[in-house]
């Protein structure tokens, strides 16, 4: 062979080496943690994924969002060790993950969230009811424009919620749309579905006529949130700390993780430092509301 | 009488002067077309650059990123994008150039060229999330319960192969597969005739031609097919969103796992999926930071086919017919 | 012939060896695309099946309501009829703005640009067919949405807010609410179909012999008379076929419309209002579907509805091309 051809056969075999090499694993064991579902808890789950990577540095947690939904069925086809849903498990659901894993689905609550009903700077109304936001957000309601809510304010409610498998859209139809003869209110048609938190936040930014409902943890200095009451005329709460752990503020609901059959091990050091005063402390950073 | 041999007989009537003013009114106009398209797009690029002049540094592509990309650079997303290039080539450009291969030399003149004719048109004109919907269904859910099957211990997580970069680059090949086609067949068809004919009157097989005339003087097209595919593979999305890539995974900061981060069977990050998620998924993400991946990944697309095109033009500058 | 070119070419000269397997390998790639494009078919069908029978195929065609996850106790509504016009509506306002400015570019380039000019602008024309998709939607939400929206706000009750109302140009007297709209969109995938329209149509005009365009000009036509009266009768078909090509690119465009037009499920009543096509549901949606459920086969259903639509259009654009007979060139 000449010398020219040994050479690059040398260095392919050299580089293929090397990349082989890189594929075993690393000496120290390393685990992965699979955290899949809610779109809320997206940033406050790879928050605390990185955190956690400082106390245990050989425990990767990889964070993927996808709706509460996604997170439930990943735990029931067992492509996920831990499910974060921003809604509570429903009885079929359980069924499921004990019919295919054979195991209990076990529920940690690890947080507390107050949806928090967002509007522009612009906009000078300052709160609202729930009946209110019945009327705006349900199908069929007659709330289109800001000037039926309030004469200070004026133009089409320009209006964003979450995208239709997400824990937080569910919840916020059940909690706001309410019944109507008997049967679950469907949202009304025109509701722009954003993917993530994030996204519905920055679009009522940018939009002076627009409503939004989110997570509380997502508030930023560029927009509003309206405080909110059950009826019209009753003193309406802000989103905080103690509206939402003490019922008071209308939309709080908590945030859970669950798995399939008790987590031991790894897993369950990791959701006893979540739910110690290190993780609670991220909660809070991150803008939600710790449990205690 | 004077005047009528005064007069030019060759002057333009006065239809004749109207029309050829309308004529050069519409090469402006047209002139102006060509202006609204270039200078839109000259002043988008200015935009995007300038918004992004703050972070774009060696770092900020060394770095991987930090604190859900609000910060750090662009590494992890840079090698995912270049593994999945070279990995989308690996499977495309064999099976490319030897379709038209086969196409050219083989089957000409048949009713099998039309019809792989019409499917290469086809399959260029799939929309990209049927392509990603077709990677979910093919490789996702039907290649990797198989090889599981096979491969896997059911016991030890870590043995599973997942939608990653084999996934995603499998997708991405049968994506560009009508580009690789489209161009080495124009690079064969540029031979001349000549060339085969004078091998095979030499006693040459038809392979022998192939290989040793045919598949050299056409590398120029070939080449710049194979560029044109790579600077695709980095640019698009949607087959990719479900196939393979994730937003945030853990990458090394140093040593051999920087370089080679990714193995073929667990996801990924890609510079496309980055931009996209960072655009308008995490809040309060400092806008010079969506403006400088936009321009990373703009100028490594326009890097790429700027050396296509000087590729074209100096391989054709040498070509000797 | 050197001595060394002659010991290369013996070297390689075991591949003859391989004629056989060779060759054979060679035609099974040249079945590979249509093994593809039968793969894809095959494979999206097989995801979607267990839904087809079960769908209300007028329901589908005909509803707006998109409602794969109802409240409990609802039953699930897939009604396509707003994504069909959402695809629809952004196709033909980027088909209104990309046709004349492409086919007039096509012909700028290839008949009045000379030597520098023509090079620069195949190159430049080349260069931002490159632009990814995701990048054009970067765009359309970061740059032009901003813009879009600044020209269609008004306070209400001036003449501009009432223009607008009149012209369906916003919905609201406030003028447009969001800058990810039906025009933004449009105004994106326009610029992104432009390239493919001019290099196409640039290919049809040169395909045209110079022999028309010599015997114009002998019987004293300008460039203008020659490109109106001569050459776009001539190269009809393929003008043709690249509108129709641009047209099929337009509709199967998903990320930069997904990033674009805002995330709106309805039917737009004015130009400014946002809107949601075919190609952004499945994108969006797909993530958070849950495998193998109704909402999971409905999004490949969509997919058999873009895919036969793309499909369709490319084979009647070859046809319209190279006629029924199928004359390669």
């Amino acid at each position: 062979m000449t010398t020219y051809r040994k050479t690059l056969s040398l260095g392919i075999s050299a580089v293929t080496a090397l990349f082989l090499v890189a594929q075993t694993p690393a000496a120290d064991k390393k685990v992965e943690i699979r955290a899949k579902g809610s779109d809320t808890m997206v940033q406050l789950a790879t928050a605390w994924a990185e955190a956690y990577r400082k106390v245990k540095p050989n425990v990767f947690v990889n964070v993927n969002g996808g709706g509460s939904g996604t997170g439930i069925a990943a735990l029931q086809n067992g492509s996920t060790d831990l499910c974060n849903a921003s809604r509570e498990i429903k009885p079929e659901e359980k069924e499921k993950v004990k019919a295919t894993s054979g195991k209990e689905v076990k529920e940690y609550a690890v947080a507390i969230d107050a949806l928090a009903v967002y509007s522009n700077k612009a906009n000078p109304i300052k709160e609202i009811s729930v009946e209110e936001l019945r009327e705006i957000w349900a199908e069929g309601g007659a709330t289109t424009t800001w000037e039926q809510v309030s004469p200070k304010f004026k133009g089409k409610i320009a209006l964003f919620g979450r995208q239709n498998n997400s824990g937080t859209y569910d919840y916020f139809r059940e909690h706001i749309c309410g019944k109507k003869d008997g049967k679950q209110r469907e949202f009304r048609p025109g509701i722009s579905e954003m993917n993530g938190s994030a996204d519905v936040v920055e679009n009522v930014t940018k939009t002076p006529t627009a409503l939004g409902y989110s997570g509380m943890g997502y508030k930023t200095p560029d927009v509003n949130w309206l405080k909110v009451s059950n009826k019209k005329g009753e003193p309406a709460v802000e989103p905080g700390a103690d509206a939402a752990r003490s019922g008071k503020y209308p939309i709080s609901r908590k945030l859970y993780i669950y798995t399939a059959g008790e987590a031991t091990g790894e897993m369950k050091a990791y959701i006893d430092w979540i739910l110690s005063p290190a993780g609670q402390k991220i909660v809070e950073q991150e803008g939600f509301v710790p449990l205690k | 009488m004077n005047a009528a041999t005064n007069a030019n007989p060759f002057a333009a009537s006065e239809f004749e002067q109207r029309k050829n003013r309308r004529a050069i009114v519409m090469k402006w106009v047209l002139f102006g077309f060509c202006a609204i398209l270039v200078i839109p797009l000259v002043g988008i690029l200015l935009d995007i650059f300038i918004k992004a002049a703050p972070v774009l540094s060696f770092d900020y592509l060394w770095e991987n990123p930090v604190n859900k990309g609000k910060q750090g650079g662009l590494w992890a997303p840079l090698m995912g994008t270049f593994y999945l290039v070279i990995g989308s080539l690996l499977f495309v450009a064999p099976i490319g150039v030897f379709a038209a291969v086969y196409m050219n030399e083989y089957a000409r003149d048949g009713w099998i060229n039309r019809i792989i004719g019409i499917t290469v048109t086809s399959l260029a004109g799939v929309p990209s999330i049927v392509h990603g919907l077709f990677g979910v269904g093919a490789f996702v859910l039907f290649m990797l319960p198989a090889i599981n099957r096979v491969v896997a211990d059911p016991n030890d997580r870590s043995t599973k192969w997942e939608a990653g970069l084999l996934t995603a680059s499998l997708t991405i090949a049968v994506m560009n597969l009508p580009v690789v086609i489209a161009s080495t067949r124009e690079a064969l068809g540029a031979v001349p005739q000549a060339f085969r004919e004078a091998c095979w009157n030499l006693g040459a097989t038809r392979w022998q031609t192939i290989r040793t005339v045919v598949l050299p003087n056409s590398l120029s097209g070939i080449l710049t097919g194979i560029i044109l595919v790579v600077s695709r593979a980095a640019g698009e999305t949607a087959p990719i969103l479900f196939t393979g890539a994730t937003f945030f995974r853990f990458v090394e900061d140093q040593g051999w796992g920087k370089i080679f981060p990714y193995r073929p069977a667990e996801p990924f990050m890609a510079m496309s999926m980055h931009l996209n998620i960072i655009s308008n998924q995490i809040s309060q993400m400092p806008e010079k930071m969506k403006f400088g991946c936009a321009a990373v990944l703009i100028g490594l697309i326009l890097f790429i086919n700027s050396f296509a095109i000087m590729l074209r033009v100096w391989l054709r500058g040498r070509k000797r017919w | 012939m050197s001595e060394k070119a002659n010991a290369r070419r013996r070297k390689f000269q075991f591949l003859d060896a391989l004629e056989l397997p060779t060759e054979w390998i060679i035609r099974l790639c040249g079945w590979s695309s249509i093994i593809g494009i039968a793969a894809i078919f095959l494979f999206i069908f097989r995801e979607a099946a267990p839904m087809v029978p079960k769908l209300d195929w007028i329901h589908f065609f005909t509803s707006p309501r998109w409602i794969p996850n109802p409240g409990t106790g609802n039953d699930a509504s897939f009604g396509a009829l707003a994504l069909l016009v959402g695809t629809f509506t952004t196709t033909f306002i980027a088909l209104i703005i990309s046709v004349p400015i492409g086919l007039g570019a096509a012909v700028y380039v290839s008949e009045f640009a000379k030597g520098k000019t023509k090079e620069t602008l195949k190159i430049i024309i080349e260069l931002l067919a490159a632009i990814p998709s995701i990048v054009w939607g970067f765009i359309g939400l970061m740059i032009l949405g901003p813009i879009v929206k600044w020209i269609f706000t008004a306070q209400p009750d001036t003449w501009w807010s009432h223009t607008m109302l009149t012209l369906h140009l916003a919905s609201a007297d406030t003028g447009a609410a969001q800058g990810t709209n039906l025009l933004t969109g449009g105004i994106i995938l326009a610029l992104m179909s432009v390239p493919l329209v001019v290099s196409l149509s640039e290919d049809a005009l040169r395909a045209v012999p110079d022999s028309y365009r010599e015997a114009a000009l002998a019987l004293g036509a300008n460039p203008w008379e020659t490109v109106r009266r001569v050459l776009f009768p001539a190269a009809r078909n393929g003008l043709l076929a690249a509108c129709m090509l641009g047209m099929g690119r337009a509709i199967g465009e998903t990320m930069a419309v997904l990033m674009a037009t805002g995330h709106n499920n309805r039917i737009p009543a004015a130009l400014t209002d946002p809107v949601r096509t075919m190609t952004a549901t499945i994108a969006a949606e797909m993530g958070e579907a849950v495998v193998d459920s109704d909402h999971y086969r409905m999004l490949f259903v969509l997919g058999i509805v873009l895919f036969v639509m793309t499909c369709g259009i490319n084979v009647a654009a070859d046809i319209i091309v190279k006629g029924v007979k199928g004359k390669t060139k």
